[in-house]
């Protein structure tokens, strides 16, 4: 009955300042070809690079990328290249990861004319993610028109979230009538380093207290989860909750953000706007909004160090609040460039955290260079993971369950 | 004896604390200070609580000391100058508090006047709380940063314990706020620049992603003064329950009324993210001091997160808790974490740092920065 | 913040209502303007403002101080010097020039309700009750080229406390009067079948001025324009004999689109048409012109004109005044008076400064002296205003509520 015809699919998932790609061959999950643009429209001490992997053959290209349409164009070339020289690097449909459906969208969507109008709809709910999304779906069902395209909501996961988590102490009114509770983002990349984590240590993800600290380049985001559903996330009803981030400010008094608005005589917008695109890290160190530049600096320059402590203390303060609401955790997870990608980040984060179970192993978490490692001291109760999260694969997964779902003849 | 002076703009409320009789202090209170109309009907006021005795000092509680009142402040002519430079920082509270104080100043020309202030001891919070992660020309500019709430208690909260001791300091009081303390130094405090960051009071929201408010405004067109007004006056408990009563009616209809109940359930979560926050920045915890005039009223939220908490180390004392003492522990002599109830009042503390100060005044003097 | 308005509001009312019995029972007239005016001054004195000053013209002006050097707001009602019998026979459609004492009451107390809350303003807040004299804006004139000619610049806008049934009013039609004059000997064909005397030869120039005035233009927010003939004066009974003079006096309402210089020449050139035939005569059209004497004793010559103006409503400080009183319970919108002029002609139609109007009480029931204010109306008005002000030029206080310190 069923075909087992294989589905090539072009995975799409823009951060804020990043565009990474991957087709991944369905349904038995061969990586075709992957890559990333990187520091996408970011002011950076570096040029942005797209770095390109075919068969596990590296490209890499200097180039500017002012924007994300530029890049996936780029990434296009890159691709039509290759295909010329190999077939099977072709690709059947696309993938797209989308931050902030709102209330319009709750599972992963096949897109048409409706449905692209629906997404624009959501545009507002998160000025930043969205748009750039909802351009480069658009840019793709107008230059490949034959090409079928799919949204995975980063959202999902987060349904799971208890009232009293996800409730702002808001008129209910107002809550009601505009839709506003904890949304949570990165989804996608919490529900795929869990569902690892817990094949890596060989548990049930239905009896296990996690902590993913999703730390990216692009954004940071903390998540709860109890027996396998989230139950908190830092981020909010948008993605400007939570952690310090790249450019994003976190967690801020609204009263001294209405002062500064006041004060400097900027319309919403544009306290928006610097809120999003000038704060966090970018804000305090100035030269750069990539921590990694950041730690490089701290040596020699006060505002790094100030910028350092201040993106340590506010993950750290979500870490201690989800081991507290979760009665300490079994497993602390780090992904994404940052959390993957710093020990002096993690051991930082993880210093005198004993009390709630987390123990770091300095040597290991030294000597940690990639892949799946368990960097926890033998007296941990916390099993303290490093896990690189693929989100293309997660989304590649959802698109062909989708795709099957909607086609099972095909 | 010592005058104790709390003005919150609406009410005047007077103690008159001397230094043998420790218990209730003859008290009076103007609910409306519109009718302190001039020098002479505030010192008619005064006369009924101190009768002929006359006071040794004056102790005014101010809600704000920028960054220039780093301690105690006597009052001179160049005090008023400085406190009346903060106006721009709380505009519509410093220049009524000045009014009062100079109401004070008149009657009692010979008499020490001291301002404690509710912010000075967050002046020593670390900088990556202190700084909000804005572009910092936005803070050269306007100022702004943490200057926290409730500084008179935590700071007494803080003399209770060893001072080498990690201690989450709890104050609930119309504001609810959480300040992780070590070596008498501030870490972490839940309130920032305003009410509208930290813990949900009454009718104020408490932590809320300040997207929300941008997203009000630019899609659904609130103006700046319209999301203020509702963050600060329609939000908190009388937001998420429609119901406009007292906390303490609020607080009866727990486990009767769903939308109550998950008004507390927020109530307790923001609460928990500030420990958190807090035992982060200890890096553990060794204290738990609660105070604030509102700790009868609570003490079953306060039960809920000492239970929520206790697989830390605590061993809690099951209620009903000793109302008398006034410091009482309520977790037991093995409990790892001890937790202490403060039930000093805050004219008792401040009439108390007033004899400190007398004592000592350069405790107390101004270091300018 | 706007609880503790409320509340300071109530403790001023006891003082409001006694303020406000005072000035309704004063018996205004242009003998006793002075002590009007040394009436309110005592009651900005009662109020604590910052400074009170009383200018040559009469205007009195007081200030209360902000904090910063920000930009001001000026808030100006008007004192009117006539008698009541007079105000029914003078002024546009014989009734615009009502007195508003309501509006001197309300800009007065707005500034004791800012005063009495402390709340800091940036800039000053400069109240002026500016006398109006014969229907010329010299007073509002005067106030511009005196006391805020240094300031002129740092105007963030002005309010009119004038009725406007609580909206906030943008604009009116102009007025001005002017007068038809026609001089020289006629020709003796002239006319023949009306007689030929003074009266019938200004019949035709009536005649065509009535059908002039049926197809006047309109403006969308201000009306239509309006002509009425004030007054007919003549010298000399037999025109074909002597040089003799007629002069027609125009009452007329215009807008914007139409010039004070478009209106002279046109008026001009229908007499000049009407008596197209006469060789010996001369025609003008002049804008009639006052001799005004202030209670202060300061004399001027005044042209008999008020500008039309008509500000957008898009302008900020149109656009935050209006917001501040639908956010704060008033059911408010945007408005144009239909039948009084105000100060707004000179300090909007002239200056270009931001000007609104804000009071209580419709401009109908006013001018038909249906004056049925209350003191509560008045109190109201007096709100309104001070949050007007507060908009524009106070100091904000976010995320602190008075209820929860």
């Amino acid at each position: 009955m069923k075909s087992k015809r294989q589905i090539n699919i072009l995975v799409l998932n823009c951060g804020s300042s990043s565009l990474k790609y991957k087709i991944i061959r369905m349904p038995d999950g061969v990586e075709i070809v992957r890559g990333e643009a990187e520091r996408v429209g970011t002011k950076s001490q570096e040029t942005p690079v797209i770095t390109h992997f075919v068969f596990g053959k590296k490209i890499v290209v200097e180039t500017s990328l002012a924007d994300h349409s530029a890049a996936l164009k780029k990434v296009l070339e890159l691709i039509t290249g290759d295909v010329k020289k190999n077939k099977d690097v072709r690709f059947d449909i696309f993938a797209h990861r989308y931050v902030h459906p709102g209330t319009f969208f709750t599972k992963t969507t096949k897109v048409d004319k409706v449905v692209l109008r629906k997404l624009k709809e959501t545009l507002p709910l998160a000025a930043i993610h969205n748009p750039i999304i909802y351009k480069l779906i658009e840019f793709c069902s107008r230059e490949y028109a034959k090409i079928g395209q799919f949204v995975v909501f980063d959202t999902a996961f987060h349904k799971t979230i208890p009232p009293e988590f996800a409730t702002y102490a808001l008129p209910l009114k107002v809550m009601k009538k505009y839709h506003i509770r904890k949304i949570g983002f990165h989804g996608i990349s919490h529900k795929y380093v869990m569902e690892e984590a817990c094949k890596f240590l060989d548990k049930d993800k239905s009896f296990q207290k996690i902590i993913s600290c999703h730390l990216g380049t692009g954004g940071s985001s903390i998540c709860a989860i109890s027996n396998g559903k989230s139950i908190n996330n830092s981020m909010g009803f948008t993605p400007l909750e939570g952690l310090m981030m790249n450019t994003r400010c976190g967690d801020i008094d609204p009263g001294a953000v209405f002062y500064i608005m006041f004060k400097e005589r900027f319309s919403s917008e544009e306290t928006e706007s610097i809120l999003n695109n000038k704060s966090g890290i970018l804000g305090i160190f100035n030269s750069s909004s990539d921590l990694r530049d950041v730690i490089k600096n701290m040596g020699k320059d006060s505002h790094a160090k100030m910028t350092f402590n201040m993106y340590v203390r506010r993950v750290r303060t979500y870490i201690a609040f989800y081991a507290l609401i979760l009665k300490k955790s079994d497993i602390l997870i780090f992904t994404d460039s940052l959390g993957t990608g710093s020990d002096i980040l993690r051991e930082s984060i993880c210093k005198d955290m004993g009390f709630l179970g987390i123990d770091l192993d300095g040597e290991k978490n030294k000597k940690y260079k990639n892949g799946i490692s368990d960097l926890s001291s033998p007296v941990s109760e916390t099993k303290v993971l490093v896990i690189p999260t693929d989100e293309e694969n997660m989304i590649a997964k959802e698109a062909y369950k989708e795709l099957i779902k909607n086609d099972p003849g095909c | 004896m010592i005058l104790v002076v709390d003005y919150n703009l609406k009410e005047l409320k007077l103690w008159a604390y001397n230094a043998k009789a420790a218990e209730s202090p003859p008290s009076f209170f103007i609910k409306n200070a519109e009718e302190v109309k001039d020098d002479e009907a505030l010192r008619k006021y005064i006369l009924s609580i101190a009768g002929n005795d006359k006071p040794k000092a004056i102790a005014f509680r101010v809600l704000f000391g920028g960054d220039y009142f780093n301690k105690p402040a006597m009052v001179d002519p160049e005090f008023f100058e400085r406190l009346g430079k903060l106006t721009d920082f709380f505009p519509f509270y410093i220049p009524s508090a000045l009014d009062m104080l100079k109401k004070f100043r008149n009657i009692f020309r010979s008499i020490p006047l001291i301002v404690f202030f509710e912010t000075s001891f967050f002046l020593k919070l670390p900088d990556e709380e202190k700084y909000y992660a804005l572009p910092l020309e936005y803070y050269k500019n306007s100022k702004i940063k943490k200057f926290g709430f409730h500084g008179i208690f935590h700071e007494a909260n803080a003399g209770i314990v060893f001072s080498g001791s990690k201690t989450i300091s709890m104050v609930f009081d119309k504001q609810t706020t959480v300040c992780a303390i070590h070596n008498k130094s501030p870490l972490s405090i839940s309130l920032g620049y305003t009410p509208l960051e930290g813990i949900m009071s009454g009718k104020a929201c408490g932590d809320l992603d300040p997207g929300i408010a941008f997203y009000l405004m630019n899609v659904h067109n609130f103006s700046i003064y319209e999301i203020d007004e509702m963050l600060k006056n329609k939000s908190g408990f009388a937001g998420l329950t429609g119901y406009d009563i007292e906390l303490k009616d609020m607080i009866k209809l727990r486990g009767k009324d769903a939308k109550v109940d998950l008004a507390f359930d927020v109530y307790e979560a923001q609460i928990m993210k500030y420990i958190g926050e807090g035992i982060s920045a200890l890096g553990g915890l060794d204290n738990i001091v609660i105070a604030g005039s509102n700790i009868d009223m609570v003490t079953p939220i306060i039960y809920s997160i000492i239970k929520k908490i206790s697989f830390l180390g605590i061993n809690s004392v099951r209620l009903p808790w000793d109302r008398d003492k006034e410091v009482g522990s309520i977790a037991s002599e093995e409990s790892k974490i001890k937790v202490y109830l403060n039930r000093k009042s805050l004219p008792a503390i401040i009439s108390h740092n007033s004899e400190v100060f007398l004592r000592d005044k350069s405790l107390c003097n101004l270091q300018v920065d | 913040m706007n609880k503790l308005i409320n509340a300071k509001a109530k403790g001023l009312k006891p003082s409001l209502i006694k303020f406000y019995k005072r000035v309704e029972s004063f018996n205004l007239n242009s003998a006793n303007t002075g002590e009007f005016t040394d009436l309110v001054a005592a009651e900005m004195k009662e109020s604590s403002f910052d400074k009170i000053t009383k200018d040559k013209a009469g205007n009195l002006i007081g200030v209360i101080k902000g904090y910063g050097n920000k930009d001001a707001v000026v808030v100006v009602s008007h004192i009117d010097t006539r008698t009541p019998n007079q105000q029914k026979l003078e002024g546009f459609d014989g009734n615009g020039m009502a007195g508003f004492k309501s509006g001197i009451i309300s800009s007065v107390y707005a500034g004791a309700l800012i005063k009495k809350t402390l709340l800091p303003l940036d800039g000053d807040l400069i109240i002026c009750c500016v006398p109006r004299v014969e229907a010329c804006d010299f007073g509002i004139q005067y106030l511009f080229d005196d006391f805020l000619k240094a300031r002129i610049k740092k105007i963030k806008g002005v309010i009119l406390c004038e009725p406007t049934g609580f909206n906030i009013n943008l604009g009116h039609k102009g007025r001005m009067e002017y007068e038809i004059v026609v001089k020289g000997r006629l020709n003796r064909n002239f006319l023949e079948n009306r007689g030929i005397n003074m009266l019938g030869t200004m019949f035709p120039l009536i005649n065509e001025l009535e059908k002039v005035s049926k197809e006047l233009p309109s403006d969308f927010n201000l009306g239509r324009s309006a002509l009425r003939i004030k007054d007919v004066r003549y010298s000399g009974y037999q025109p074909q004999d002597a040089v003799s003079e007629f002069r027609i006096v125009v009452d007329r309402a215009f807008i914007p689109e139409e010039s004070e210089s478009f209106i002279l020449n046109k008026a001009k050139t229908i007499a000049k048409t009407v008596y197209r035939q006469e060789s010996d005569i001369t025609v003008n059209a002049l804008m009639a012109k006052e001799r005004v004497r202030t209670y202060t004793g300061l004399e001027s010559v005044s042209e008999k004109e008020f500008k039309p103006w008509s500000m957008e409503s898009h302008q900020p400080f149109a656009l935050e005044s209006l917001k501040t009183l639908t956010e704060n319970g008033f059911n408010s919108n945007f408005g144009y008076w239909k039948k009084i002029v105000t100060e707004g002609s000179y300090t909007y139609g002239q200056l270009k400064i931001p000007t609104i109007g804000f009071g209580v009480g419709l401009e109908d029931a006013m001018t038909a002296g249906q004056d049925v204010l209350t003191a509560d109306k008045v109190e109201k008005a007096a709100y309104g205003t001070a949050l007007i002000v507060l908009r524009n030029i106070g100091m904000p206080t976010f995320g602190w509520s008075s209820d929860e310190i």
